[in-house]
């Protein structure tokens, strides 16, 4: 996928309720290429343009997993703070 | 490889906008409010750029070298601000390091007895701040195998008279073995023992304390 149908995508997988910065996109996806997290390649898209597409790679998925179980218990935590005491 | 790196990025921004503009021209918008509109939702494009370039930076030197250059020259062109920022840096360090000193002299100093961490208090389970009846710390003390000795104290208001001036000040009602379990000697004069105790409402004795 590349960079514009990746906010297309933000948006409308969240009902566009993260509304994000387009633009903040661009400097996020180059600190996970730094890292090998992802990989990026100039392809022509279905709609012949001449894109930049990024794809995952394996450290990416682990990473991923890992960063998605830890959000977890972040928000599960959140959740049990926030929800009215038993005392 | 860094000048790579770098027109990737920007030729994939302007591929982007470019992208969005047509996007929105196909909704019906004409091609300037649709480039206004493309550059109001990507947010600040230079900005966007020297971020995504400072991933690559090492360790962020470069940007910080650049930063504190151009700080300097911004300071020096204006004498006015560059006093007001030190007056507010002054003023807000010294703040608090006030309010440190007595955090630090209060809260953080360790206790002033041979073994603090020996020390606990004992409160009801579900009120942190909950205290005993003076039969219930009888019980306690009598009764508990875990600690060497059990003490008991409360704050009361008293009156305090030095010369011809009287004040207001806190004190403790204690039990007998207060200063033994602490552990502690008294800089002057002696302290009272469990066995000088004669009860609730006795209290015939007086340690003073004061505040080096």
């Amino acid at each position: 996928m590349h960079g514009y149908a990746l906010v297309q995508h933000i948006k409308q997988r969240s009902n566009e309720l993260l509304h994000v910065e387009e633009g903040s996109l661009y400097p996020a996806l180059q600190r996970l290429l730094k890292e090998g997290l992802v990989k990026a390649e100039w392809e022509t898209s279905a709609s012949n343009r001449r894109v930049r597409t990024y794809r995952i790679t394996p450290a990416g998925k682990k990473h991923l997993e890992r960063e998605v179980s830890s959000f977890e218990r972040m928000l599960e935590g959140i959740t049990l703070v926030l929800s009215p005491g038993k005392s | 490889m860094r000048n790579r790196i770098y027109a990737d990025l920007s030729a994939e921004i302007e591929q982007h906008l470019a992208e969005k503009v047509e996007a929105l021209m196909a909704e019906g918008m004409s091609r300037n409010e649709a480039e206004a509109t493309a550059k109001r939702e990507f947010g600040n494009v230079a900005r966007m750029k020297e971020r995504g370039r400072e991933a690559w930076m090492w360790p962020r030197l470069e940007s910080l070298g650049a930063d504190v250059k151009f700080a300097f020259r911004k300071l020096r062109r204006s004498p006015g601000f560059a006093a007001t920022a030190v007056l507010t840096l002054a003023l807000g360090i010294g703040a608090n390091v006030v309010v440190f000193s007595i955090l630090n002299g209060l809260v953080l100093r360790p206790l002033d007895v041979p073994q603090p961490k020996n020390l606990f208090q004992i409160i009801q389970a579900k009120e942190l701040w909950s205290s005993q009846s003076y039969r219930d710390y009888l019980d306690y003390r009598d009764r508990d195998p875990s600690f060497s000795g059990m003490m008991a104290y409360q704050t009361e208001r008293v009156g305090l008279t030095i010369g011809k001036s009287v004040s207001r000040s806190w004190g403790f009602a204690t039990s007998g073995n207060y200063f033994d379990v602490l552990g502690i000697q008294p800089a002057l004069g002696r302290f009272f023992h469990a066995a000088e105790e004669h009860g609730p409402g006795s209290a015939p004795y007086i340690v003073l304390s004061y505040e080096k």
